[in-house]
């Protein structure tokens, strides 16, 4: 493993993703079911625009995968993965962070669900080509150090027809443009002593502290770039359920007094992550 | 003699009511100030010979810091004045702020760092940016419309 690689590991075994205010922190034991619940109520509440009768449902088909071989590539604390066993998908799941794979295992454990939890960089996947039906990413591969290598490998493992789907930080959003780039970075003066990558590190995916690795947002260009080198069809979906949320730290009330046919067209572009979707060709 | 000067001018900010707390909360969010504790053991990791002073102490100091808690020394203005006219002719001042950063404050970096309170405070760059979103928002509902995306 690289130096870059094993800081990325060592830094989220100590910072787990907990969807809290700071990351490692929920107010509850780890690997406890309250701990897990919290996790699932904040992640799930993010994301509610993205849900149907039942988590994801308008982004997963979770149907057309009910007994398919299924990996997610960096389950964090399992939420995903547990919602897709559930459905009847035959999973496994990586993570880079071994206290994800503990988590995780725990998880399924708890539910009484099956599941293949393993600890693998995502650049290095330890399964044959077209070992998977689908494959998914949420919110992980922009911490990679070779985006492009984890791309690649990620649709080695897809069979050919299998389907995709990958969420990214968008670097074309209102998030990064006015939080990381115009408070963090030209008012609080922080680009004179940060580089780009370090910036977005610090302040798009680390509580705003120290020491996050890598972070590195993506264009809807250099996304489909990638993913065609990649030998994908892809489909390009900005997700804008951070709007509101920046709305509100732009200006007070801003978010609550704009009406949703304003804010939509600008979620629609303006939106923190990237989703990417398609088959392997 | 290196003399860090603490001041804290966030807690005189809050407590107001209504649209004003509303504002000062979200000032502070940004801010991101950090405590007095915080601002202590930094100076003492990066300035193990200081000493912690107050105005008088100034007067006698080579290296006078001033410990932002957040990280531009938002209200820190009559304190910066009060240190300037108190250190002593060549004493050289410098800011280590709640982001860990240490930086000379020369004059261009002073004028840098008002002008950056302004905004922040005024959130005149807020106001600009919404008025163009707003401005924008009917071209591109319109081309969502024609694309027949609601």
């Amino acid at each position: 493993m690289t130096d870059a690689a094993a800081a990325v590991q060592r830094w989220w075994a100590e910072h787990p993703m907990t969807y809290g205010d700071v990351h490692g922190e929920s107010g509850e034991a780890l690997g406890s079911p309250a701990f897990f619940a919290s996790v699932d109520e904040r992640f799930l509440e993010w994301n509610r625009p993205l849900h149907g009768s039942r988590p994801f449902e308008a982004i997963f088909s979770y149907d057309l995968y009910r007994g398919a071989r299924v990996l997610e590539v960096g389950c964090g604390m399992g939420t995903m993965a547990s919602l897709w066993a559930r459905e009847g998908a035959r999973v496994t799941a990586v993570d880079l962070n071994p206290t994800a794979v503990t988590q995780t295992r725990r998880r399924f454990e708890l539910l009484g669900l099956d599941g293949e939890i393993r600890q693998a960089d995502g650049r290095e996947l330890p399964f044959e080509d077209g070992a998977f039906d689908y494959v998914w990413s949420w919110g992980v591969l922009h911490h990679s150090p070779d985006l492009g290598q984890s791309l690649r490998e990620l649709m080695r493992v897809v069979r050919p027809g299998g389907g995709y789907g990958l969420m990214l930080y968008h670097r074309r959003s209102l998030l990064h443009g006015y939080m990381t780039r115009y408070v963090e970075g030209f008012l609080h003066l922080e680009r004179r002593f940060l580089p780009e990558v370090a910036l977005a590190s610090r302040y798009g995916d680390a509580g705003r502290e120290e020491g996050n690795p890598h972070t590195w947002p993506v264009t809807r260009p250099e996304l489909r770039a990638m993913l065609a080198e990649a030998g994908a069809d892809t489909r390009i979906r900005v997700l804008g359920t951070d709007l509101d949320s920046v709305l509100r730290l732009m200006l007070p009330g801003l978010g609550d007094a704009l009406p949703v046919a304003v804010k939509k067209p600008w979620a629609r572009r303006l939106g923190w992550s990237l989703w990417a979707h398609g088959q392997r060709r | 003699m290196t003399v860090g000067v603490l001041h804290d001018p966030w807690p005189a900010r809050r407590g107001s009511t209504g649209m004003l707390r509303r504002y000062r909360t979200m000032v502070e969010f940004k801010a991101n100030p950090r405590d007095e504790t915080y601002m202590r053991a930094l100076f003492a990791e990066r300035y193990p010979g200081g000493h912690f002073g107050g105005l008088e102490d100034v007067s006698e100091a080579r290296q006078v810091v001033l410990l932002y808690p957040d990280a531009t020394g938002v209200g820190w203005g009559p304190m910066e004045q009060r240190v300037r006219g108190r250190a002593p002719r060549g004493a050289e001042l410098r800011v280590l702020n709640g982001r860990r950063r240490d930086f000379a404050l020369d004059d261009s970096t002073w004028r840098r760092l008002r002008l950056r309170r302004a905004l922040e405070t005024s959130l005149a760059g807020e106001a600009l940016a919404t008025l163009l979103f707003l401005l924008a928002t009917v071209p591109l509902l319109a081309a969502d419309l024609i694309r027949g995306r609601r």
